[in-house]
């Protein structure tokens, strides 16, 4: 009788706890999962970037490839209701292409002068490594998320 | 049942939602760590002996004119604030640690006093 009472007691309590924690706990893992996503979407671009950072254009005078910023916005999930970060737009950067004298390239001008992309391949890498960290520093974040919920199921045993 | 027992109870588990719920604070800050214009947020650690007054039925102010403000604080879950810092992973690392380090004190005092209630229900052994 005393154990019946008992386990009756504790046991909602219990429930109790672990909703509330799993709810927050696994929205926070939600963001970091978006993050995560995100972070590799950027790693693509810059991949991108860098594999084209030679890619001039075919033709006389023509336009070599044009390197491609992406820009983050952080909005919340109506599904979840967790706070995510998504991609929100992908967009090209503006600045002016290299110009260099190679008279006999096929994309050169009258000039003798072809266009070469506008990457930069230091910055490129400098933000690719920007994005590995941040990338790391979410992983962890989901591994301290997993701690959290396996103290909190700890409670049942 | 000693009463004092599951009051003990509900200051751990308002404890441990308020580290569940900075816990995903400090998540959404990691995640924005590179978004432009996000400012680090954090929310604001609830006073427990407040708490505790509170909880005991005495320490409430009462308004007894319409210009006092009230005392009523904003609700743990979306009370975030913005901090107007940038946010710095290294800083939000360290927020992250001694945020589960104190969720595992409270797990670790919650079970403390389930292993004494079933104690004491047991009687000793």
């Amino acid at each position: 009788m005393k154990k019946i009472c008992f386990l009756s007691l504790v046991f909602p309590v219990l429930l109790f706890v672990s909703n509330a924690e799993a709810g927050s706990i696994k929205r926070s893992m939600e963001t970091s999962v978006s993050a995560l996503k995100a972070q590799s979407k950027r790693m693509e671009i810059i991949a991108q970037n860098i594999a084209n950072y030679e890619t001039t254009g075919l033709t006389a005078n023509a336009d070599p490839y044009r390197r491609k910023v992406i820009f983050f916005e952080n909005r919340k999930d109506p599904k979840t209701g967790a706070n995510i970060l998504s991609v929100r737009r992908i967009a090209q950067d503006d600045a002016d292409f290299k110009l260099m004298y190679q008279p006999s390239h096929p994309a050169a001008n009258e000039e003798g002068y072809v266009k070469y992309p506008n990457v930069d391949r230091t910055l490129e890498s400098l933000d690719l490594k920007e994005a590995q960290r941040s990338y790391e520093a979410n992983i962890s974040a989901i591994e301290t998320g997993k701690a959290m919920i396996e103290r909190t199921l700890e409670l049942m045993r | 049942m000693d009463l004092g027992t599951i009051k003990a109870f509900n200051m751990l588990e308002q404890k441990m939602m308020f580290h569940a719920n900075r816990q995903e604070v400090i998540s959404r800050n990691i995640a924005n760590a590179d978004t432009p214009g996000y400012r680090r947020r954090d929310i604001n650690e609830p006073e427990f002996k407040k708490m505790l007054g509170n909880n005991l039925g005495s320490l409430k102010m009462k308004l007894t004119d319409g210009n006092h403000m009230t005392t009523e604080t904003s609700p743990i879950n979306d009370g975030t604030h913005d901090t107007g810092k940038k946010v710095r992973l290294d800083v939000e690392a360290y927020e992250m640690m001694t945020n589960s380090g104190a969720y595992a004190q409270a797990t670790s005092t919650y079970k403390k006093l389930l292993t004494m209630i079933k104690d004491s229900v047991k009687g000793g052994n």
